[in-house]
């Protein structure tokens, strides 16, 4: 098994685009384009590329806020405005950036204001409340999307309908903000080129079953997710997980595993604590522990077969935001993943709580009493933030992994000796 | 028998968390089920027409001590869903059949996937309450969700629902909603003879037990609150909002009674009068209980109008009462009322309007920093003139 040195085209690719993203933004500032800010799980982007809207997503730019070690001064920016101190942390970064000294200028790039918040309701009521705030300040509509829970296998037929609907709904708003009249040609294009993307998308992280495993899932997987959501739609998001496939079919043909060796194949569930995202990837590199598998990069797709095609654009659409994996109860997500702990051949899950997000963690204890307790897999429970680090304590995290992997390194000496 | 007499009989078993109700019911109702509906609304009177008894479920009301469920849910969820999951967990819910979580939260959405893994063999039914109250798909949706939900209660009861059965129980229902809003008027009116605290003992006497009964309760409630002599007259008026699911202990709104504060307005238990407006008697009944969800009009953290602001609608509500102020008393964790704050206190201090914030949680027996706290509205009152007080204190309450 060897590392071929470390390949950054992939990463640089992303960046690449991300910057771009925040380019075209700045270009946009000026007026050119009308400005719609979307949230990004149930992400139904292409519809608004269908009227030329130039796309802000808040939670992303709470993510960037966040890696760039920003999101200590926008959090603490937001409260002293009079944001709670418990809410969430990604709306608090966005809400410090966009209402607080800031006025939205970031190190990635300006901001521009909304002519039109969708809030796509989807796996977190959050939104809802992130759209009125955003309202509060930039005196916008805020349009709602409903997407239904989905508390059983599947969602119903009258939640189908009930969400494409809305989207209709939606149309006369955007052509009459916009001044782009609607085009179902035009949105189908677009689609086929979402319906491309998260394919390959898919068929990348299906890579994570080889042994050794060519990329790291979850800390790799991560900086490649940039194309999906800001891209999502686009030639470029298309041709770079075709990019990223090639590349890492080479990988294989080197044998090329991330850490040199790969010692644990772990699945992650759960969002990364953005502000200390390098010192956590280092606690596992330490261990050779892999990440074959993330839950995170569903964030924004809905796995599983769709009942339609781009053929029915508005249906396609709305399957994409009901059927979204955040969406999913719990008994639904945890059958799935026991499928992934299974063709990925999982050594362990490590489940990352996040204090603020409630949508996210509610569940996650019960996941590993789940997994445990009654699968018999080792599952670490860690618990920070996305956004804010006064919550990732770094002695305590590292102090928690080490002795997991201890611990999981005896079991699997002793998994070894059994014939 | 005056109205503080009556209370006080009724306050013993309003927050037991054996649930006695159930019990003595299903004695006199044998094969009789019992169905338990989350916070904060849940259309009851479907229940009721399957002949099934609706018993609401809110936490523990500080009379648990949790030692189970802190397994399932984390420090950081708030306490109404892990006392009410503390219950489960302890056995206190074994006489309920089947409990409904409506869509208000993803804390109590996670908790019907945590329920439901608990014991796969207990029915539980989520029902996606529509949040997009300005789509013309609403109101359909919302039918097709009552339809699913009314199946899975025949399913459970084993008789079907009719709509004879249905309008018979929007009649109860409607009863009670308009015993419910006199009585609220009442202590907003009269404070000096009809508590807050009396009020809120007499929705909680109802969360366990049929809806005849507890209609007869509130009538009797009602003629005691008109013989019930005028007590001290309060100093302070104050509308408290923000604890629409959890229920805080009734010691909580006493020891403020107890400075002399009328709270002339509250949004305790808002499911069991949701709407102002009768349901109407005839017609499509799914379809009236959708028009009732969808067009109550009454904003809490959890129903989301995209239009309108909660600032706006509470300081609506301030001087509606004649209020001296505002009470925000916000559950410890409650993410939604949490993030309503920002609109609300904007919109109090752009309207003059003076608030106080306290958190409390369902377990809370000490309550001197809240009563600390309010004193800063009494005094702004004192150095204030007060137009409402005065108004209709004259009809009855002493100085
Ligand atoms: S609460 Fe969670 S899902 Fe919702 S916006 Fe915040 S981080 Fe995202
Ligand atoms: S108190 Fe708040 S967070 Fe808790 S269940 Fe109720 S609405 Fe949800």
């Amino acid at each position: 098994m060897s590392t071929v040195g470390i390949d950054n085209t992939l990463r640089d690719k992303s960046r690449e685009l991300v910057q771009r993203h925040y380019q075209e933004l700045e270009d946009n500032a000026r007026g050119k384009r009308k400005v719609v800010y979307l949230f990004t799980t149930g992400l139904i982007v292409e519809l608004f590329r269908a009227f030329d809207f130039s796309v802000v997503y808040p939670e992303i730019n709470a993510i960037h806020s966040s890696r760039q070690h920003r999101s200590v001064q926008l959090i603490s920016d937001s409260e002293l405005l009079g944001y709670a101190p418990n809410i969430c942390s990604y709306v608090k970064c966005d809400l410090g950036l966009l209402a607080g000294p800031s006025k939205g200028q970031a190190k990635f790039g300006k901001i521009p204001p909304p002519d039109l918040i969708v809030v796509n309701q989807c796996g977190c009521s959050t939104y809802i409340k992130w759209g009125h705030a955003l309202r509060e300040k930039f005196h916008c509509p805020v349009k709602v999307i409903d997407i239904p829970f989905i508390h059983d296998d599947c969602p119903t037929g009258f939640d189908h309908e009930y969400v494409r609907r809305q989207i209709e709904d939606l149309i006369p708003v955007c052509e009459e903000i916009s001044g782009v009249r609607f085009d179902p040609d035009r949105l189908k294009e677009i689609l086929e080129l979402t319906s491309d993307t998260i394919d390959l998308w898919m068929k990348m992280q299906e890579l994570g079953k080889l042994k050794p495993s060519p990329f790291d899932a979850f800390f790799e997987g991560v900086s490649y997710m940039a194309p999906l959501t800001m891209w999502r739609g686009t030639v470029e998001a298309r041709d770079f997980y075709k990019l990223a496939d090639n590349i890492i079919r080479d990988r294989i043909k080197s044998n090329y595993t991330p850490y040199g060796r790969e010692n644990f194949r772990l699945l992650f569930e759960g969002s990364p604590p953005w502000p200390s995202f390098s010192e956590f990837r280092g606690m596992f590199k330490a261990w050779s522990a892999v990440g074959v598998a993330s839950t995170y990069l569903y964030v924004s797709v809905a796995p599983g077969d769709l009942e339609f095609s781009p053929e029915k654009p508005l249906d396609y659409l709305a399957s994409l935001a009901t059927q979204s994996y955040y969406n999913w109860n719990l008994q639904k997500r945890w059958n799935h993943i026991e499928t992934l702990i299974k063709d990925y051949e999982v050594d362990a899950i490590i489940i990352h709580s996040v204090r603020s997000c409630r949508p996210s963690s509610v569940g996650q204890l019960d996941m590993r009493n789940y997994f445990a307790r009654d699968k018999g897999i080792p599952s670490l429970f860690l618990d920070s933030d996305v956004a804010d680090p006064r919550f990732f304590s770094s002695a305590q995290v590292l102090n928690r992994i080490d002795t997991f992997f201890e611990a999981l390194s005896q079991r699997k000496k002793i998994n070894e000796r059994i014939l | 028998m005056p109205i503080s007499a009556l209370t006080e009989i009724l306050k013993a078993g309003a927050d037991d968390p054996t649930f006695p109700e159930v019990t003595v019911w299903k004695k006199s109702h044998p094969g009789g089920k019992a169905i338990g509906c989350l916070p904060i609304y849940t259309p009851a009177e479907m229940i009721h027409a399957a002949g099934m008894l609706p018993v609401h479920l809110s936490g523990a009301m500080g009379r648990l001590k949790l030692d189970n469920a802190d397994a399932y849910l984390q420090d950081f969820v708030c306490s109404v869903a892990q006392s009410t999951l503390e219950l489960y967990l302890d056995g206190f819910l074994e006489n309920i059949d089947a409990v409904i979580f409506p869509s208000i939260c993803e804390v109590l959405r996670g908790v019907s996937g945590i329920w439901k893994r608990i014991d796969p063999d207990k029915p539980i039914i989520y029902l996606n309450l529509p949040q997009n109250y300005n789509s013309g798909s609403a109101s359909n949706y919302m039918i097709s969700e009552l339809g699913r939900l009314k199946t899975e209660l025949e399913k459970i009861s084993g008789s079907a629902i009719t709509d004879d059965a249905l309008f018979k129980s929007f009649e109860l229902f409607n009863k009670r909603a308009e015993l419910l809003n006199k009585l609220d008027l009442y202590r907003s009116d009269y404070p000096g003879k009809f508590k807050a605290s009396e009020f809120y003992i007499l929705r909680l006497a109802g969360r366990a037990i049929p809806v005849e009964e507890h209609i007869e309760l509130l009538q009797e409630a009602l003629s005691a609150v008109e013989e019930t002599q005028p007590r001290k007259r309060p100093i302070a008026r104050i509308v408290l909002f923000g604890a629409f699911c959890e229920r805080p202990p009734i010691a909580m709104i006493e020891a403020m009674e107890e400075e002399r504060i009328a709270l002339v307005y509250d949004d305790l238990f808002p499911g069991m009068h949701w709407s102002k407006d009768p349901l109407p008697l005839a017609g499509d009944p799914l379809k009236i209980l959708a028009d009732h969800y969808l067009k109550s009009n009454l904003h809490t953290p959890v129903v989301n109008h995209p239009e309108s602001s909660i600032g706006d609608a509470i300081m609506n509500i301030v001087r509606a009462r004649n209020a001296d102020g505002l009470l925000l008393a916000t559950a410890k964790s409650c993410h939604p009322m949490l993030h309503d704050l920002h609109d609300i206190f904007a919109t109090s201090e752009k309207q003059g309007i003076p608030y106080v914030k306290i958190e409390f949680e369902e377990d809370q027996q000490v309550f001197e920093s809240i009563i600390v706290q309010i004193e800063a509205i009494i005094e702004a009152r004192e150095r204030m003139p007060f137009a409402g007080t005065d108004r209709k204190e004259g009809s009855g309450d002493q100085k």
